[in-house]
């Protein structure tokens, strides 16, 4: 396959900067996921690299290659939309030759073509069955063949599971990532869902409005998020954000949320380091608000649990800490019910110190 | 506050049997969640209940109330849909207000009633703001408050959440639970969401193909389903399902998976006993199976990494076994793709499904 290297596109659609001077590069053979809320500026950024929407600034090189100026057909890539659009009156055989036939490939090519992308992708029963006798994965297999039989440098795949229903979303993503691994395929993948994007991405581009906040493997995305855009967008339920104020007590650095103080000694440098400000942001990802009936130790804090909600395998217990709410992710053997006080305790080392006007992670 | 009553409802759309009889009791002050696949069937119960839709057969009590003949105004119930009907030029205490002063209720009481359910959602700072200044958070509170302010006798919920995004749902989810806590009104709410109805219900009534497949709690529900439809439809991942032969050799049951082979001698008499035949279905949930270094105990069946999603705190893993892919929601640990583990089966956690009947045996 191939690799593709986008530098500093930027695009304006009348006075809106819909994507603002983006570089990335993805690997050969990488799966890379593009994700963002809608609007991001996601399918601008895929259509710009498919060649179907023009950069106002900026480079697109396929293995190396300048772009620019050629056209979609010319670029060696494939484009997957969001339904699988594969012709209803043709057969699985003849869904997977029509864009050979139509580059006019002699036939018993065509034979050979099919029957090898055929048979890596598992579909070589199928063959002679129309789309309406498929299964939602089979569909996924055939419109990927149609797509690779042409050999194309790189996928792009603008939301290609966002009309499944989620029970279907769950094994067809793992399908998904199964497929592009056999194949080697280098993709482009563009999602609003932050769970698709963590699962099956070995790169995440994280993007909001038209820029790039953040690009690095699924685990450090959502173990270092590098701003609170970031850090909120990715994990569910979402990351615990409270505004704090940073003090001193009794010589040692807190930051104090109003309604409870956290010492953070063991961070004091990197934070002192990291901002001037008297005030900071605080993010605790929920699985690490840890939840205990008696107080155990001198930093747990009393919290009021507000609502539990049994997700399976495990539970959300949603807190009342003054006016202050948290969430915490617990298990299920864990007891407790509205109105009742439970202890909650935050390891230092595992909370997120964010900058109140930048939005950038200082811890 | 009262319970609600269906017999034997049924309601066809020309040939279709949208609804097939179905009979449910939902007690005084419980959450009711009708749950199912789209075109079940919940939509048009809910709507029967209503008064918006006239049964072809069966009773519908509200209280000792039958209310089949009734109109809707008169049923003493307020419905929550899932787009706002709002009047835009009007402020939010105009909106909770409407229905009061649709029923001609003195200005006092209204201001009283209205002041209360905007404190009990947490919006009484903004009653003054226009629609038009309000968030989609804030509006869907007003929505709920406006059905809330007439305490009326049973609320009826119509997938309210399904056209908030992702993090609005989970924050307004938790919003609607602690209402009900408060007020212990009687709900009947329809959802699509398996999730949604597992946190918000007290009883669930999971439908498909205008029937009521199972009406339980929602441990019940996930730890006991009653048939393949229940277990797969509830939970996610979904439950893994493996087509068996159940051979018997001595004294020992095996169910013989083709790939694989698992002793169920343990737990081989309700099956024996039941109708079954050899052909079954084993069911196990995500979370129910271990991952293994591989061969440490002799039980493990031996499979491979094929997949592994890490989804924050925990890691959704596919495994292979042969021609077999199981999906395991594990604690976080290494393993590549390619590695050779060891499967193990929480026994007390496995279901045993008759292939024909599709009904849980054990």
């Amino acid at each position: 396959m191939g690799t593709v290297q986008v530098e500093n596109v930027s695009k304006k659609f009348g006075e809106r900067l819909a994507v603002d001077s983006v570089s990335f590069e993805v690997r050969d053979r990488e799966l890379m996921c593009l994700l963002g809320p809608s609007g991001a500026g996601k399918s601008t950024i895929l259509r710009i690299i498919a060649g179907l929407e023009p950069p106002d600034t900026g480079t697109i090189r396929i293995d190396g290659k300048m772009v620019n100026d050629l056209s979609p057909k010319d670029r060696d890539l494939a484009m997957m939309f969001q339904s699988y659009a594969l012709y209803p009156n043709k057969t699985v055989y003849d869904n997977l030759a029509y864009p050979l036939k139509s580059s006019k490939v002699p036939e018993p090519e065509i034979k050979n073509t099919v029957s090898d992308v055929a048979k890596t992708l598992g579909i070589t029963p199928l063959l002679s069955r129309l789309p309406a006798q498929l299964s939602g994965g089979e569909r996924q297999r055939v419109a990927m063949g149609r797509a690779i039989v042409r050999k194309p440098k790189a996928f792009l795949l603008d939301e290609p599971l966002t009309n499944l229903d989620a029970k279907l979303r769950v094994n067809m993503r793992a399908e998904l990532k199964r497929l592009q691994r056999e194949l080697g395929a280098t993709t482009i993948f563009a999602t609003p869902d932050q769970l698709e994007a963590l699962t099956i991405s070995d790169r995440i581009v994280m993007i909001n409005q038209g820029r790039i906040l953040q690009d690095g493997a699924p685990n450090i995305i959502y173990d270092h998020p590098n701003n609170i855009f970031s850090a909120t967008f990715v994990g569910s339920p979402a990351m615990n954000i409270l505004d704090c104020s940073i003090e001193e007590k009794d010589g040692r650095l807190v930051l104090n949320s109003g309604d409870f103080t956290l010492h953070v000694s063991e961070l004091a440098e990197f934070i002192r380091k990291g901002t001037s400000q008297s005030e900071a942001v605080l993010g605790v990802r929920p699985e690490h608000v840890v939840l205990t009936q008696e107080r155990a130790g001198p930093s747990s804090i009393p919290a009021e649990v507000y609502v539990t909600e049994r997700t399976r395998p495990e539970q959300i217990v949603h807190l009342r800490i003054g006016k202050t709410m948290m969430q915490a992710i617990t298990p299920l053997t864990f007891q407790c019910d509205a109105g009742q006080r439970v202890w909650m305790t935050i390891d230092p080392a595992k909370i997120h110190v964010f900058d109140k006007h930048s939005q950038n992670a200082i811890v | 506050m009262a319970r609600v009553l269906i017999e034997k409802l049924t309601k066809k759309f020309g040939d279709v049997i949208a609804v097939d009889s179905i009979s449910a009791e939902v007690a005084d002050g419980e959450f009711m969640c009708m749950l199912g696949p789209s075109g079940c069937g919940k939509t048009t119960t809910l709507r029967m209940i209503a008064g918006l839709e006239q049964q072809d057969e069966g009773n519908i009590y509200i209280g000792n109330t039958l209310v089949n003949d009734l109109p809707p105004k008169d049923r003493d119930i307020a419905m929550v849909f899932q787009f706002y009907a709002m009047y835009p030029d009007k402020n939010a205490f105009e909106q909770i207000a409407f229905p009061l002063r649709m029923r001609k209720f003195p200005k006092d009481e209204i201001k009283k009633r209205v002041t209360n359910v905007a404190e009990m959602l947490g919006i009484a700072e903004i009653l003054k703001e226009p629609m038009s200044r309000l968030t989609v958070d804030q509006r869907q509170k007003i929505e709920i408050g406006r059905a809330i302010v007439r305490q009326p006798q049973v609320y009826l919920f119509d997938e309210p959440l399904t056209n908030l995004d992702a993090k609005l749902r989970v924050h307004m989810r938790a919003e609607l639970k602690r209402l009900q806590n408060e007020l212990k009104t009687t709900t009947v709410y329809v959802t699509h969401d398996q999730l949604e109805a597992m946190i918000l219900a007290s009883r669930i009534a999971v439908m498909n193909k205008g029937k009521i497949v199972q009406y339980d709690t929602p441990d019940r529900l996930y730890d006991r389903p009653s048939d393949l439809f229940v277990a797969g439809f509830i939970g996610t991942p979904p439950m893994n399902f493996v087509d068996c032969t159940l051979t018997r050799d001595k004294d020992k049951s095996v169910l013989d998976a083709g790939d694989f082979k698992y002793d169920i001698t343990a737990i081989a008499e309700p099956i024996s006993k039941s109708s079954a035949g050899n052909e079954l279905i084993l069911g196990i949930r995500p979370e129910d199976i271990l991952i293994r270094e591989r061969a440490t105990e002799t039980e493990a069946i031996e499979g491979e990494v094929d997949i592994v999603e890490p989804v924050g705190n925990r890691i959704i893993v596919d495994l292979r076994v042969g021609g077999h892919y199981l999906k395991a929601n594990s604690r976080p640990m290494t393993l590549r793709p390619g590695e050779k583990v060891g499967i193990l089966l929480d026994r007390n956690r496995i279901h045993i499904i008759d292939k024909k009947t599709e009904a849980v045996i054990v």
